[in-house]
């Protein structure tokens, strides 16, 4: 059976001229029903915008999709009749953003914006459509839906305008959710709510997930699988337990030492952290061979010359470095045993 | 324990809420800041964290003399630090300064970085003579290890991490004693914000700088503060050593908040306990705009609250269970669990 | 875009002259001098104050007499605008009206543009009293109907049938203009002064110990005046015009002041049997304007480092 969503060596350029950016450079990644898989990359890796391509709602101008394939359960988007792909989105495909304030339209109600849905799409009546609202309030795990449907976005603190955008996002069932940077402006007592309730109902509708963050500590807690980006390209890819042991990229393991962690001592005591040197490279002027090779203190003379291709390690690990062996092998140097706090 | 540089006793700063136009009239207060007290040592990283809203930046604001307290002390090297008025207080603005969040509004985008890293020699002209401002400011941007030769670039010619280097520059600038970092790393990537962590180190040992560093993320205060006091609604309800706050925490709002950061280590999925707290913050202001919560703050959201917690606002202090201060009348160290 | 946000970093790859601390007003001239849009505003402008300055080197014919013979006489030999209903040459006509016409368009502006930001540099930095009070009073100046507010102006300033020298009426009707249109001037000085304020660039230069004239003359005058700018570009053009409208109700400039609003005023209502009275001191109007436009854009874009 094909995979609920595949994309395929996906290009994206921006822009025009000497100055063009590429920001997608192949990329390809596919999720299952139920699953969740997490991308993973920091601002300009091109993870917002495969998102963006692949629900169709990509600013072209100034984007430009060059190549590549996205396929939902086998049927081709890229290039498909917009009527199709308006019809899709909503009902198969739908997208939960990080700024929720911006996301809800500040003069209508909560309720009125989720009935909306029901409303044009199911073609329910006024008072059905808002019933339906208060249930998916509810299914969000906001107390008192009743109520709350009456009210404005502004009326809602963070935490509650991210459930209610949630609501209006599963609606009409999708299949599958993307979740661009979902908790990033919510505190962390919240962010670990939100993260609950997604786990929740994907598990619960076994829906697919698609999770956009840049917190690798999100990424632990509920990824399934991980694809990481760097410079418009998927640099690893493989399951969370893996990633964390045996990342086979050095900027997978870049990333993990820049992470200052609430619970491990080793880090503590201020021993300095030892972060990934230089930053990413314009995307107007990616460096030859491997992306990333400024920036690693491995790189060789191949590393200059070749761009190493994301390459099948076994057991479906796959990274894109000519060394990626090596550092797999090592593994990471973090201790097994933890002091965890509990209540 | 040296004398304290800066020491705060019992800090209050509330903001009026008015309505009407020409005539505003006061219909209640935010008590953002609410009874804090704290001390700062020469030297040392004193972390305050909490989640938006808790009132730490407005701490900050205070303390920096950027906006009046309503009422408390605060001392800087046994002066009255709210008694100060003009040369005075110009004069002290030499020894405390401020790194703030946002590396994108902190820098004037009109002006050269060689006019932002002079300005403070503008003000304070007797830190560095004329002839000897461009040496210090490229001094300064080559100590933050940025490229000396682009005093002439504008700040939009930067990326964000080289962005609050250039902030950071600016606060050491006039050589303080304390610097108050704001989040200074909460709006940078993964990799740059590691960078930026190593370099505030480095320059503590270097110049020997006193940091009161606020922040909301609890992996960044614990890699780098020595002390750490938690906040919540205004108040601090706990605070000891970054060991007894991350190993004993004892207040449940502190256990909840540590609980809820994620590790970045999937095989701990499942095994570390989850505590998770209902609903947000309520608002400095509470629901009517005068009241937040009576007795304790934390009580409507919390999995221990008793009657009396409506009740009696509870001390921050050491009791009987724990061996650092935590404002809650049930306050107890967690048990710890050890995991393979 | 925030996807692309992130600059190159060309930090060490560069020639090692080391670079000169130079202001944002250097630059931005370095800057302007690159503009090709720049040199044409300011080509039309020079040619425009020659006009004003010394008309007789454009003509040598009296704009003022005029020979009913010659009514009505369309573009032609002897006249290249043709004449008006009374017999006077179009283009001396136009010509001379410029002097009039760029005196109340640039005095009118720029009165309007320094009381407006004064006053919204004050309310939007000091937000307190001072604001609620500029506040209301711009309100009730903003208020008036302008042509109401003109007729009570003007009607007050002078007796009726009391014949006025051109400078002092220029000099009345810049004062109209001003009292009635600075309180638009100031709410957008004052959006952008409070906007700015709160940028923490301002709170770091606090902390730095900057008193007040720092703070408005460094930080936030350079980042407000883009608005004020070109709002006072675009302005220009509306004041001549509105100059034009004082003078068509027989309040502002006239006979025997020769300017573009005096003519248009005259034109307008034989549209159908004289265009060239009208078309020709109108599309001076026009090029007018579009220069002092393209001038304030390219001042702004100038004054902006990132466009760079």
């Amino acid at each position: 059976m094909a995979a609920l969503l595949e994309v395929e060596d996906l290009r994206v350029e921006f822009g025009r001229g000497p100055e063009t950016a590429s920001v997608l450079n192949g990329v390809g990644y596919h999720v299952d029903e139920g699953e969740t898989l997490a991308v993973l990359g920091e601002s300009g890796s091109g993870k917002s915008v495969t998102a963006q391509t692949v629900m169709g709602i990509l600013d072209a101008p100034p984007g430009r999709i060059i190549g590549g394939s996205v396929r939902f359960r086998g049927e081709e988007l890229l290039g498909a009749d917009p009527e199709r792909r308006r019809l899709l989105r909503g009902e198969s495909m739908a997208m939960i953003f990080q700024d929720a304030l911006s996301a809800l339209n500040p003069v209508y109600t909560v309720g009125f914006q989720i009935a909306e849905q029901f409303r044009f799409r199911r073609g329910m009546s006024r008072k059905d459509a808002t019933a339906r609202a208060v249930e998916m309030l509810d299914q969000v795990r906001i107390p008192n839906a009743k109520q709350r449907v009456k009210e404005y976005p502004h009326q809602f603190s963070g935490g509650m305008r991210q459930r209610a955008m949630i609501a209006m996002s599963l609606a009409l069932d999708p299949e599958l959710l993307i979740a661009d940077e979902p908790t990033t402006a919510l505190d962390v007592t919240v962010q670990a709510q939100i993260m609950d309730l997604l786990d929740e109902l994907r598990r619960e509708r076994g829906m697919g997930l698609v999770l956009i963050t840049h917190d690798l500590g999100v990424v632990a807690e509920v990824a399934d699988r991980i694809a990481v980006m760097y410079a418009g390209r998927i640099v690893e890819h493989t399951d969370a337990e893996t990633l964390y042991a045996r990342p086979g990229h050095p900027y997978t393991r870049g990333l993990m030492d820049s992470v200052p962690r609430v619970d491990d001592p080793g880090h503590a005591a201020g021993a300095p952290l030892r972060p990934i040197p230089g930053l990413p490279p314009s995307l107007a002027a990616i460096p030859n061979g491997c992306p990333f090779h400024p920036r690693c203190a491995y790189a060789q003379d191949v590393c200059v010359d070749d761009v190493p291709p994301l390459r099948e390690l076994g057991d479906g690990h796959q990274a894109a470095c000519h060394f990626a062996e090596r550092f797999v092998a090592e593994g990471t140097d973090r201790p097994t045993t933890h002091e965890v706090v509990s209540g | 324990m040296s004398e304290p540089i800066l020491s705060v006793r019992d800090l209050v700063k509330h903001f009026p809420i008015t309505r009407g136009v020409l005539f505003r009239r006061t219909i209640g207060h935010v008590r953002a800041v609410d009874g804090v007290s704290l001390d700062l040592h020469p030297g040392e990283t004193l972390g305050v964290v909490g989640e938006s809203g808790c009132g730490k930046s407005t701490l900050a604001q205070v303390l920096m003399r950027l906006i009046p307290p309503t009422g408390g002390t605060a001392t800087f090297e046994g002066e009255d630090l709210f008694a100060k008025k003009g040369a005075a207080l110009t004069a002290w603005r030499r020894d405390m300064q401020i790194v703030l969040q946002d590396p994108y509004t902190s820098l004037n985008p009109r002006k050269t970085v060689g006019d932002i890293l002079g300005e403070p020699f503008d003000i304070h002209p007797e830190v560095a003579p004329k002839g000897d401002r461009r040496r210090r400011v490229q001094e300064l941007l080559e100590v933050v290890g940025l490229n000396p030769e682009h005093i002439r670039r504008y700040p939009h010619q930067f990326s964000g991490g080289q962005r609050q280097r250039i902030g950071i520059a600016r606060a050491l600038a006039l050589r303080p004693k304390v610097i108050v970092c704001d989040e200074p790393v909460s709006a940078l990537d993964v990799s740059i914000q590691a960078q930026v962590l190593n370099l505030l180190g480095d320059l503590q040992r270097e110049f020997g700088l006193a940091y009161l560093f606020i922040a909301h993320d609890l992996g960044v205060v614990r890699h780098l503060c020595d002390r750490v006091a938690v906040m919540y609604l205004g108040s601090i309800v706990e605070t000891g050593s970054a060991e007894e706050i991350y190993r004993r925490a004892s207040h449940p709002y502190t256990q909840a908040l540590l609980s809820s950061v994620p590790v970045p280590d999937p095989s701990l999925r499942g095994r570390r306990e989850a505590i998770r707290l209902t609903g947000d913050a309520p608002l400095p202001s509470g629901r009517s705009p005068a009241d937040p919560p009576s007795g304790c703050r934390f009580r409507t959201r919390c999995p221990k609250a008793q009657p009396v917690c409506a009740e009696e606002p509870p001390a921050l202090e050491v009791r009987a269970s724990t061996d650092h201060p935590a404002a809650c009348h049930f306050a107890e160290p967690p048990h710890l669990v050890r995991t393979e | 875009m925030s996807e692309l946000a992130t600059p190159p970093d060309t930090a060490r790859d560069e020639s090692p002259a080391v670079e000169q601390t130079r202001g944002l007003w250097v630059d931005g001239w370095a800057d302007l001098r690159r503009r090709p849009r720049f040199w044409i505003a300011a080509a039309l402008i020079l040619v425009l104050l020659l006009m004003a300055l010394a008309p007789s080197l454009f003509t040598s014919v009296d704009p003022t007499v005029g020979e009913l013979s010659r009514s009505r006489q369309p573009p032609g030999d002897g006249a290249i605008f043709g004449y008006d209903l009374q017999g006077r040459d179009v283009y001396a006509r136009t010509i001379y009206g410029a002097a009039p016409s760029l005196a109340v368009g640039f005095l009118a502006t720029l009165g309007t543009m320094v009381i407006g930001s004064l006053a919204g540099l004050l309310a939007g930095y000091s937000q307190g009293w001072a604001d609620s009070l500029l506040s209301r009073i711009g309100e009730v100046f903003a208020g008036l109907p302008f042509v109401l507010g003109g007729i009570v102006i003007l009607t007050s300033l002078n007796e009726p049938g009391e014949i006025v020298g051109a400078q002092e009426l220029v000099f009345q009707v810049v004062l109209t203009i001003v009292v009635l249109t600075w309180p638009v001037a100031m709410r957008i000085m004052r959006a952008a002064a409070i906007e700015t304020a709160q940028q923490d660039y301002v709170k770091a230069a606090r902390a730095l110990g900057a008193g007040p004239f720092r703070i408005v003359l460094r930080h936030i005058l350079p980042n407000t005046l883009a608005p004020v700018l070109v709002y006072g570009a675009i302005q220009f053009g509306v004041f001549i015009g509105a100059e034009a409208t004082l003078s068509f109700l027989g309040i502002g400039l006239r006979d025997p002041v020769v300017s573009w609003g005096v003519m248009i005023a005259e034109a307008k209502d034989r549209v159908q049997d004289i265009p060239w009275a009208l078309f020709f001191p109108a599309g001076f109007l026009v090029v007018t304007v579009l220069a002092f436009v393209m001038m304030g854009d390219a001042v702004r874009d100038a004054l902006d480092p990132r466009g760079r």
